[in-house]
């Protein structure tokens, strides 16, 4: 008995946690700034360089702006930092 | 506290701690919002790591935790929830590809980034483990090397996917979300130090000594332990705890074993083993006086918590063992509650403990049915499995008012409960009691 309700509440916390997830990317996507949605997907990659810190992010953990090592040349990847 | 309360407590407690971390990253400053895949990604990412990390928790044995619902049940959970939170973890970079397939180089991991390489070494670290757990047997890895791999494993996918997230640094934009997060997962692998360091050191007053290994029918034998400099620890019937055997209490081989003797027996416990792998077959080969420690006692699977006008007992083999102690129990408490076992094995020459069932008829309302796989030829009894037609001839009319009990081979128990709901036995009736760790 113990164990077939166990199964029941793994299934419902499982789906209430992704419910839980989905309000959290919901409330987040409302504040979306218009200038990122003019831009299009460029800002929406979480992984991609930022070269400068925007205003938002403290100093103690602000990404510093990479140098390039080749100035004239192609960037290898638009995705690494 | 009650027992209902308790786990709705415990349960509402699990899911904050599980889903306040990604709420405390929409604390301002946060970053510009995305659009909703995107997000999502990242919040099934969130919720995936602080599931691993509670994982931990889990399995640390806290008694407070487990009671209401019993250790095997947490362990069933750790085992299904842990194929959740991995589903959600590879669903977080699977979203952002699928999205911008542009993000498919971050899997060479000499083409991404370092919070890449982090994220992908977590996923490799997470994959292995739920390899090794679900095909250990097949692969033929004993239980001390893969709970040694799986808690290195453990550790490893935590920590590569914290790496990850602070690099990332998507949210953990200020000094006191990296702080809290670097803090939840400290906490959490602390529960490791708890269970592998301060338990044993807290063993370590609470020492037993074997007393006596009596070999029983059919390849079963009898522990029993003393206990050294303390009275020893109490216990409900039905219950069990992991047994160390040796000086040490930090040995990282223990294994679980329900009680067989009574609740009420002051000082020594005993416990009832089948041979099936290589420590409980080299167990009747220990001399008495060797120090025994004992992590317990744990489970739910007792009489004591469901209270009945009587109890039907099914066990199949060594499952015998909490129905021993139930019954044993309630001999010494002069319990007349009526009580009917139904014990199943394969020869009646392997029926363990059955002379010791004979004479616990004379001190409890106790009926014993025996059925037999492989009978002898002048056998008047019940032959075969427990099936719903056996249940049907044997169970009493006022079946209704017992609490069932089923311990035995896993495709017995199931079939013993189908069996037992076919004949309109309500499920909240049942109780099984499933050993089946990993």
């Amino acid at each position: 008995m113990r164990h077939i309700y166990a199964y029941r509440a793994t299934y419902l916390i499982a789906t209430l946690i992704v419910l839980v997830a989905m309000l959290f990317a919901w409330l987040r996507s409302q504040d979306v700034p218009p200038l990122q949605q003019e831009e299009g997907m460029r800002h929406d990659r979480p992984y991609a360089v930022q070269v400068a810190a925007p205003p938002y992010v403290a100093s103690s953990v602000a990404v510093k702006p990479s140098r390039p090592r080749h100035a004239s040349g192609p960037s290898r990847s638009s995705v690494t930092t | 506290m009650n027992r209902f309360l308790a786990g709705g407590f415990w349960i509402l407690l699990y899911l904050v701690v599980v889903l306040a971390p990604m709420f405390l990253m929409m604390i301002q400053p946060t970053p510009p919002g995305r659009d909703f895949w995107v997000e999502f990604s990242l919040a099934l990412g969130f919720v995936g790591l602080t599931q691993m990390a509670v994982q931990f928790l889990l399995i640390a044995r806290y008694r407070r935790i487990t009671a209401p619902y019993g250790v095997d049940i947490i362990l069933q959970y750790h085992r299904q929830i842990a194929m959740m939170a991995f589903v959600l973890i590879l669903a977080h970079p699977a979203i952002l590809m699928i999205r911008d397939p542009a993000l498919l180089t971050l899997l060479n991991p000499f083409g991404g980034t370092w919070a890449s390489r982090f994220g992908l070494g977590s996923i490799v670290a997470l994959a292995l483990l739920i390899v090794l757990s679900v095909f250990r047997q097949r692969l033929r890895l004993d239980y001390e090397r893969w709970r040694l791999t799986h808690t290195l494993l453990g550790i490893a996918a935590l920590v590569f996917a914290h790496t990850h997230v602070s690099l990332a640094g998507e949210y953990l934009n200020t000094f006191w979300k990296q702080a809290m997060w670097k803090v939840f997962g400290v906490a959490m692998v602390s529960s490791l130090v708890y269970l592998r360091l301060i338990k044993p050191a807290l063993q370590r007053r609470q020492r037993y000594r074997v007393a006596e290994v009596k070999e029983e029918r059919g390849d079963n034998l009898t522990l029993a332990l003393e206990p050294v400099g303390h009275p020893g620890l109490r216990f409900a019937p039905g219950q069990f705890a992991w047994l160390k055997l040796g000086a040490t209490p930090y040995t990282i081989e223990e294994h679980p074993f329900s009680f067989s003797s009574s609740a009420e027996e002051e000082g020594r416990v005993r416990f009832g083993i089948k041979a099936l792998g290589d420590f409980t077959r080299s167990l009747k080969h220990v001399p008495a006086g060797t120090d025994a420690y004992l992590d317990g006692p744990h489970g739910a699977f007792s009489i004591d918590l469901v209270p009945a006008a009587g109890y039907v007992l099914i066990a199949g083999g060594i499952g015998i063992t909490p129905m021993l102690s139930f019954i044993k129990t309630m001999a010494d408490r002069e319990d007349v509650r009526p009580v009917l076992l139904i014990y199943a094995d394969k020869r009646w020459e392997t029926l363990a403990y059955r002379e010791e069932i004979d004479a616990l008829t004379e001190r409890a309302n106790l009926k014993v049915v025996h059925v037999l796989e492989d009978p002898p030829e002048d056998w008047d009894g019940e032959t075969g499995f427990v099936t719903a037609e056996v249940l049907a001839r044997v169970l009493p009319k006022e079946k209704i008012t017992r609490e069932f009990f089923v311990c035995g081979p896993p495709i017995m128990m199931d079939v013993v409960q189908q069996a037992l709901l076919d004949l309109d036995v309500p499920l909240e009736r049942i109780h099984t009691e499933r050993f089946n760790l990993v």
